[in-house]
């Protein structure tokens, strides 16, 4: 069986502007949208530039647009895919460095924003801080998130303004923020709380939609909000 | 689908996004809406004949087909405004996909109720 | 494109919560209150029928809440919407200050429409 991807293609030194450009590949059970990839890479056209790493859907590199939604490459398989014509794009939302990779700075200076590291005050324990099981369930959602960026380019909220913080930065505040080992809430629920900070987010829920782990960010941030509001009162 | 210097802003619509759209151009109408309806009301103080003038206007026919259409734009406001209430203090963002459904169908079905008595005062299903 | 998170300065907590209280009050009063103008008796808005309600204590404390929280519950929504793709701080300020205006003048308004009126 064989399937069509038109992949968007654009390298700032040599072209005026993006393009898109098909390829054909012969798919099988099993194979993903980042085995095709290679595919073409390998067999076909040896431009063709993207970012991959794990191929198992742990290190967050290979998120991209895949008919109009965020997917990870690896992660998608050919022949779950219902159509026979494959639209993949970069992630939207920010600048393209070339063909399907694109310019996080912006994505990790946010993180950094909101102190994405454990703070402590109390002297440290003989070995590590423990933490038990029944805590860890109150962080366990909000920890699986592997930093792709899908949601940060989903949202409509970041495309209108690049100062607002954006759904990856909140979760990982959050994270931080109800995990019992961290004493640093304090410092960090005073910086996600402002106008381009938690107040932006809008529920439009294309986070949840876009993230290839399925985490309930709009309800993590919606958590958020709950935890300054009753700071507060 | 726009590249200006390699920037896409678009991702296909979900659920939420036509929900949060929908709910920014009610409220875009409605906080316009209000403004007009307390200048109108405001016409009170000048008298009865001043006031009486100014919702004869607002009696007129088109107005009552008018206002079919302000009964779904609050309505779709709040229900909608229900379910990001739920949203904020409820966990409702697990189950705002079917929450918008639920809240869609109930704009659909109050907006209908809602409108009998606006014919009925249009004399167009009978009354008096 | 670096340091693209700058604090505004001013947080919200609690203008955003309000904004919650004053819906919930709003979804309640305005489904009272378009039933009682359009889908109670034959629909049609005279002086006689506003002023009889008008002149109860009841109904002007109803109302001038109604006013108060309308108000604010839509200035907030539209200030957050035209924040959202307004970036310029000349130009955000500037409208602030328009909706500020235009708020304070529709509040003194509506004030002086219902505790002023005496049927």
């Amino acid at each position: 069986m064989k399937k069509t991807l038109e992949i968007f293609r654009y390298n700032p030194e040599k072209d005026e502007k993006p393009y898109f450009k098909t390829y054909e590949v012969e798919v099988y059970e099993g194979m993903t949208l980042l085995d095709a990839l290679n595919h073409i890479r390998w067999e076909q056209d040896g431009t063709l530039t993207y970012r991959r790493s794990c191929r198992s859907a742990i290190c967050g590199s290979c998120a991209m647009k895949i008919n109009g939604k965020t997917y990870l490459a690896c992660k998608t398989q050919m022949m779950d895919i219902k159509s026979d014509h494959v639209k993949v794009e970069p992630l939207p939302g920010y600048e393209v460095i070339k063909d399907l990779v694109v310019d996080m700075d912006n994505f990790f200076d946010k993180l950094k924003r909101v102190k994405p590291y454990h703070i402590t005050h109390t002297p440290p324990p003989e070995k590590e801080r423990l933490q038990s099981p029944e805590d860890f369930h109150y962080i366990n959602e909000a920890a699986d998130c592997i930093l792709c960026g899908a949601c940060v380019s989903a949202c409509p909220s970041a495309w209108a303004d690049k100062e607002y913080l954006g759904p990856a930065a909140l979760l990982k505040a959050y994270k931080f923020c109800a995990d019992t080992r961290d004493e640093g809430a304090d410092e960090r629920l005073a910086i996600v709380n402002d106008r381009n900070g938690v107040w932006r987010c809008h529920y439009t829920a294309n986070c949840m939609d876009a993230c290839p782990k399925d985490i309930k960010i709009t309800d993590f941030i919606a958590r958020l909000r709950n935890m300054l509001v009753q700071d507060k009162l | 689908m726009r590249y200006k210097s390699g920037y896409d802003f678009s991702y296909k619509l979900s659920v939420g996004h036509v929900a949060w759209i929908l709910h920014r151009l009610s409220g875009l109408a409605l906080v316009f809406y209000l403004g007009l309806h307390i200048w109108v009301i405001s016409h009170l103080n000048a008298g009865p004949e001043s006031f009486n003038k100014v919702m004869n206007f607002l009696n007129s026919p088109l107005f009552k087909v008018l206002e079919i259409g302000l009964w779904g734009v609050i309505l779709y406001h709040v229900l909608n405004g229900i379910r990001l209430l739920l949203i904020d203090f409820a966990g409702g963002a697990r189950y705002h996909k079917q929450l918008f459904w639920v809240a869609f169908l109930l704009v659909l079905i109050l907006t209908v109720l809602g409108a009998i008595p606006f014919l009925h005062h249009l004399h167009i299903l009978g009354g008096k | 494109m670096k340091k693209t998170f700058r604090r505004s300065g001013n947080s919200g907590a609690l203008a955003w919560f309000f904004h919650r209280l004053t819906a919930i009050y709003l979804a309640v009063v305005l489904l009272i209150h378009f039933a009682v103008m359009h889908f109670i008796g034959d629909g049609t808005l005279t002086y006689d029928k506003v002023a009889a309600r008008l002149v109860s204590p009841g109904w002007k404390i109803l109302d001038i809440l109604f006013l108060y929280t309308g108000l604010y519950h839509g200035l907030y929504g539209l200030w957050n919407l035209l924040e959202d793709y307004i970036h310029n701080a000349f130009w955000r300020a500037f409208i602030y200050f328009i909706l500020a205006f235009g708020g304070f003048a529709l509040v003194t308004l509506g004030t002086i429409t219902i505790v002023n009126f005496r049927g």
